[in-house]
């Protein structure tokens, strides 16, 4: 199987174009992250370099625990200078003596820089303990009212938030990007629609299927190759670009510390219900990404089974992606959970999770498109199984 | 190897393609000849398994096979008409998965596919991408992974269609030297390859057997339906039927034309020898049906 494994690899993915294609591409997204890491850097506005200058002297003496002392010296650094500007009056000639350029670049670099992240951080606890009174009184208000559901759920909310706090003050701004980075899901699902739309219909064109029909190991032994082979190739591709998402951001940031700090330290995740760390999110992300593409990869090789010919596969593959997305855009919820790029763009099933009763048990609806995803996994390849080794 | 075919039907909508054919193949080269769209193509497909037939049995040393069966298919060769195969692998690649989709073991694929492509005369070509080989390496290619397993049956569908007179002749030899403790059935409407190396032929025409024998016994059956008039230039030859016409040949000033036909087809007719050509005109003629 292992032999047949690679010469399907070989034929389909290991070839000169693909090589080429994910070569450009990978090139193609380093400069997009560049780019992206500019625009979202809060530097980005703060061309001068002294920003940049200030900042890392800061950041290096508030990073780390966020202790009494760091928070009081900092408010202490803040206040004075908000008072001073905050009449929009003052003047914006250059000054001795302060951090930037004048007081009122320094006031609107420490809000920016500092004090917004400050401030989320050390109201997030008293956020949590708010989310966790309301659900506890919530609770038995269902109870009363014999409301199992909404009593259920409630102790799931009020267990996510229990003991919540932020300790740490990391610059989150490379998670941030990292996170919400779509171009790289973009580029794996064009290689693997390049890639995937040949497998089955290469055969037909060269007229190679009558020799896999008529071979000991050319129905199921030679099906079983192709699926795994596409498997590898998008595992390799996810991880592959993955990794050079990280890296790049890691390298453009020049900081990923947070890596260890609860989700809820990005503003944007706020009311999420997952209790786990940056790092193992994103990981998350990979893997909520991995089983979306699965999932394409086999409706294109479904496409590439019933097609007449290499270009109108491509076109059909086309077509399907742009259907896929229009569906996805669409935001209806029944279809949401139904269609693959739920999983591809994984991060928007946690920012705010949605429960669906079931037997009146609250089941977070983020399972359900790995659920519908695992049963189009299942049905592609018993669809694919049968067409293939028919006649 | 003793295969069966009986009653074999096969229909494409309502235009049947196979009536009811059965045939039988021992050891030996055997020739099935028939024009294009005679249904030769699609019994070797149910042969192959890969068309499933509409009704008939196929038997193999007189077992009722599935012709899916593991066992079957280790005794087959096949070679599909115009195969492509993968441009961009090598042909020492190409044939080492073909060894693997056919469960050669490793240990064994490297010596026999060495040996196949200086059977095949490939040696020189062996790091060439397949897309870089003329036709008629490719088709010698195509001979060396029909042989990888060494089968029983050897199954050649058109082999030597789109090659030249050099190649055509080379092919010819290469299939009577891999023929032998063999079947191989040679499937084409070239009338010349089947001449030069099949013991049996079979003449198919729409959808049926036309005839079957050695070439002595099918040429027997044509002797005295071919007939050849000489014509010259003032002669008109307005009164032949074109339609049964098996070669015009011009000799200086004459024309000498050979007709096949139950008939005299002029009153200068005279009969003459027969050859394997103008058996397969007699019997794949629509209208003699």
């Amino acid at each position: 199987m292992r032999q047949l494994v690679y010469y399907e690899s070989r034929k389909h993915f290991l070839t000169k174009p693909m090589f080429a294609m994910v070569l450009i591409f990978f090139i193609v997204n380093a400069i997009k992250i560049a780019s992206v890491s500019r625009e979202q850097s809060p530097f980005s506005m703060l061309s001068e370099s002294y920003f940049r200058e200030a900042y890392d002297k800061l950041y290096e003496i508030y990073k780390g625990e966020l202790t009494d002392k760091k928070l009081e010296d900092i408010r202490t650094l803040y206040e004075p200078l908000r008072e001073k500007v905050a009449d929009n009056t003052y003047s914006t000639e250059a000054e001795e003596g302060c951090m930037t350029y004048n007081s009122f670049s320094d006031c609107l670099f420490l809000e920016w820089c500092f004090i917004r992240d400050i401030e989320y951080e050390t109201e997030y606890e008293n956020y949590a303990n708010h989310v966790v009174q309301n659900a506890v009184s919530n609770i038995s208000f269902f109870k009363n009212k014999h409301n199992l559901y909404e009593a259920r759920l409630n102790y799931r909310i009020a267990k996510a938030f229990y003991k919540r706090k932020l300790t740490g003050f990391y610059n989150t701004d490379g998670f941030r990007a990292l996170l919400y980075y779509d171009f790289s899901t973009i580029i794996i699902l064009l290689l693997c629609l390049y890639g995937c739309s040949s497998v089955f219909i290469k055969e037909e064109e060269t007229e190679m299927h009558l020799l896999l029909k008529t071979s000991v190991k050319g129905r199921e032994a030679s099906f079983t190759a192709k699926i795994v082979s596409c498997m590898i190739f998008v595992f390799f591709i996810c991880i592959l670009f993955s990794a050079e998402d990280y890296i790049l951001f890691l390298v453009n940031f020049g900081d990923m510390a947070a890596f260890s700090e609860p989700l809820y330290m990005l503003e944007g995740f706020k009311d999420t219900l997952l209790n786990i760390n940056l790092i193992s999110f994103y990981i998350l992300c990979v893997v909520s990404r991995l089983v979306g593409i699965y999932v394409m990869a086999f409706i294109f090789m479904i496409i590439s089974l019933f097609g007449k010919n290499i270009l109108s596969v491509l076109v059909v593959n086309i077509i399907s992606v742009a259907g896929i997305i229009g569906i996805y855009s669409i935001n209806s919820n029944g279809l949401k959970y139904v269609n693959p790029l739920s999983l591809v763009f994984g991060r928007k099933l946690f920012i705010k999770q949605e429960f669906i009763s079931f037997f009146n048990y609250p089941v977070c609806s983020s399972l359900l498109p790995y659920i519908f995803s695992g049963i189009i996994l299942i049905v592609g390849a018993a669809i694919m199984s049968r067409r293939w080794n028919r006649g | 190897m003793k295969i069966e075919l009986i009653d074999i039907c096969k229909k494409y909508g309502r235009q049947k393609v196979l009536k009811s054919v059965s045939m039988e193949f021992g050891e030996g080269v055997y020739g099935l000849l028939g024009k294009n769209g005679a249904g030769k193509t699609t019994l070797i497909g149910i042969l192959l398994g890969i068309i499933k037939a509409d009704s008939g049995q196929i038997f193999i040393d007189g077992k009722p096979v599935s012709s899916q069966s593991r066992e079957f298919l280790n005794k087959i060769g096949y070679l599909p008409q115009y195969p492509q195969f993968y441009k961009e692998m090598q042909v020492y690649e190409f044939l080492c998965y073909m060894a693997a989709l056919k469960g050669i073991p490793k240990k064994e694929t490297k010596s026999r596919v060495e040996w196949l492509i200086e059977e095949v005369n490939l040696t020189d070509a062996k790091k060439k991408k397949v897309g870089a080989l003329s036709g008629g390496m490719r088709q010698r290619l195509g001979i060396a992974q029909a042989m990888l397993n060494e089968p029983e049956l050897l199954i050649l569908d058109e082999p030597t269609a789109g090659l030249d007179p050099q190649e055509r002749i080379r092919f010819r030899n290469l299939i009577s030297k891999f023929a032998k403790n063999r079947t191989v059935i040679l499937v084409t409407h070239i009338v010349s390859d089947v001449e030069y190396i099949a013991n049996q032929v079979i003449i198919m025409d729409e959808g049926c057997i036309a005839c079957e024998g050695n070439i002595e016994e099918l040429e027997n059956s044509v002797t005295g339906k071919v007939w050849e008039v000489t014509r010259n230039k003032e002669q008109t030859m307005d009164d032949l039927d074109f339609g049964n016409v098996s070669n015009l040949k011009r000799e200086g000033s004459d024309t000498r034309v050979r007709v096949v036909s139950d008939i005299l087809p002029a009153k200068d007719a005279i009969t003459t020898g027969v050859g394997l050509e103008d058996v397969f005109l007699y019997y794949c003629k629509g209208d003699r049906k």
